[in-house]
């Protein structure tokens, strides 16, 4: 009878424990994660204009006008994909270089590494004020100074100098974690094996490429995974520093969805082009997650 | 390892003038806060002839700097130590009491990290306006609480991997609860994990800009990304109001990121590692 009691009573505590631990936190994500997931892919089979009371159900047509290039999604997502390759390498390339550089026994070292991830600790809104400053004002005055046509360009004014102002700031802002990473990774190594293969007659460059990157290749997917998806992401710097434009030729995925939501009133199409987004990161995350995991082991 | 003094000396110079080119366009933004704006525009590369405080009252007034500072501070506090709270009492539990529904949820939780904001926002409006929340403070706070519960919860629950049960086990033969076990237990061992990811989601929420656009349309409880960017919406070019907002909002970050410096950036290694 004893048992059976202590037994009962266990299941109770572990209900209640259930339910005081876990419930909070369940109903928090529904509400915010789970749900507006699930509206989401019924909004993105209708016409809704974020207003009305009606809705009505138009099948697949949002995501044959995303699909189609009659919304201009498409165009997001491939100036999306295309700031992404471009900003992902060179990113890593330079908090790989600012890694080694800030590895050595400089003077100065710390205050350095500070001064280099300083950018990172900034909202991307804020930076690209601050460069819009910099594009319209401080380039010019350069470009004067040193009489070079190259700077007193209308930075935000064209297409392709807009692509590579955006650039400029996410490989600002983004240097500094990828060089954090990079200097957790090399500093990891161990020096007996470094000394052994400069024993062996190794140069410092070989030795970097054939000893230390092998070595750091776990940490180079994970800045290349986050710079990736932040990229993917980006959403801030567009809105401060060319709010999308000259003619819309700088929309990122995240701003094209914004404004059709919010300021076109197009909620059905939105939500469509969302779902979108999230397939499209979804892939891309799984696809290098899956390549860098084969990389590591081929490596290693 | 020892290297030559020369190519040291090279590599110092180098690195010393990236450290220049990067804090340049900082130092610009600074030294043009204090002059006025024909001479901001006609000269910006050169000091200011005074120093003179003039704009940032101007900029302290326009934007209402002690209110912006105030509604960021409850946002990311209210915010921060909610996804904390949350996410330590599911990651204790979950990997205490595995039970199918806890797996579930904590794979889908951390599932929830490949969600971009982007693809929930537009229902989430509708999620708080039926919950009577939309652009209120507490309705931002909720949003925070769900979005940064992933994040929060794989970093403690690595940390409550390597508690010693044994201590939980002592306490509760000599009469402890489960609620005492995790306020006076568990919840202090954790506290170096629970710190750094405190400092990593302050910064995040203090700079978020997205979730405020949405979800707190009212300008009395602007942020302070959304007082710069509605000031940068109204003044187009007037950049000495910009400027000394732009530096005054900055201030409260630099500053904590240099007393902070070891413990934000143990903390990016530490999340790196784990991923």
């Amino acid at each position: 009878m004893g048992d059976k009691n202590l037994k009962r009573k266990k299941k109770y505590n572990m209900l209640w424990g259930n339910l005081l631990f876990l419930g909070p936190s369940t109903l928090v994500f529904l509400a915010v994660v789970v749900i507006p997931f699930a509206i989401s892919i019924i909004y993105s089979f209708s016409n809704w204009n974020g207003i009305s009371n009606e809705i009505k159900f138009v099948g697949l047509n949002n995501f044959n006008n995303i699909f189609s290039g009659k919304a201009k999604f498409l165009d997001a997502f491939w100036f999306t994909l295309r700031i992404t390759a471009v900003s992902v390498l060179l990113i890593n390339l330079l908090g790989i270089l600012l890694a080694v550089a800030l590895t050595a026994r400089l003077p100065f070292r710390n205050p350095f590494r500070a001064a280099f991830y300083l950018p990172q600790t900034m909202g991307g809104l804020i930076l690209g004020f601050i460069w819009q400053f910099i594009f319209i004002a401080g380039f010019p005055a350069i470009g004067d100074k040193l009489n070079l046509g190259f700077f007193t360009q209308q930075w935000l004014g064209t297409e392709k100098t807009a692509f590579a102002a955006l650039v400029i700031v996410n490989v600002w802002q983004n240097a500094g974690y990828v060089m954090v990473i990079m200097i957790a990774a090399l500093s990891g190594i161990s020096s007996e094996l470094i000394e052994s293969a400069k024993v062996d007659g190794s140069r410092p460059l070989n030795t970097f490429l054939r000893i230390k990157l092998p070595l750091c290749v776990p940490y180079i997917t994970v800045s290349l995974f986050w710079t990736i998806s932040s990229a993917l992401k980006m959403f801030e710097t567009n809105v401060s520093l060319t709010k999308g434009g000259p003619y819309g030729s700088t929309t990122s995925m995240a701003l094209n969805i914004y404004n059709d939501a919010f300021a076109n009133n197009k909620y059905g199409l939105a939500t469509a082009e969302a779902l979108v987004f999230f397939v499209i990161i979804l892939a891309i995350t799984s696809v290098q997650l899956y390549m860098s995991k084969r990389k590591e082991s081929q490596i290693l | 390892m020892k290297k030559n003094p020369v190519s040291m000396l090279i590599t110092f110079m180098v690195v010393l003038a990236g450290v220049l080119i990067f804090v340049a366009p900082l130092w610009i933004m600074v030294m043009n806060s204090f002059k006025p704006l024909n001479e901001i525009i006609a000269f910006p590369l050169r000091f200011p002839d005074e120093w003179s405080f003039d704009n940032y009252v101007k900029a302290w007034e326009e934007v209402n700097i002690p209110n912006i500072m105030k509604n960021t501070a409850i946002v990311s506090f209210s915010a921060v130590c909610g996804v904390i709270i949350l996410a330590t009492m599911t990651a204790y539990w979950a990997e205490r009491h595995p039970t199918v529904y806890s797996r579930i949820f904590s794979s889908a939780i951390l599932l929830s990290m490949l969600i971009p904001f982007a693809t929930i926002m537009i229902p989430l409006v509708q999620v708080m306006k039926f919950l009577h929340l939309n652009n209120t403070i507490p309705g931002a706070v909720l949003a925070y609480w769900g979005i940064g519960l992933a994040f929060a919860f794989f970093m403690i629950r690595s940390g409550v991997k390597t508690l010693p049960y044994e201590l939980e086990e002592a306490a509760r033969i000599d009469g402890c609860g489960v609620i005492q076990v995790f306020v006076r237990i568990v919840f202090p061992l954790l506290s170096p994990v629970v710190f750094s990811v405190f400092v990593m989601d302050m910064f995040w929420v203090w700079n978020d800009f997205m979730i405020p656009l949405v979800l707190l349309n009212n300008q009395k409880l602007s942020t302070v990304q959304l007082a710069i960017n509605r000031l940068f919406g109204m003044y187009n070019s007037r950049w000495d109001i910009a400027l000394p907002a732009l530096t005054m909002s900055m201030l409260p970050i630099i500053v904590i990121f240099i007393l902070l410096q070891k413990k934000i950036v143990g903390g990016v290694m530490a999340g790196a590692v784990k991923g």
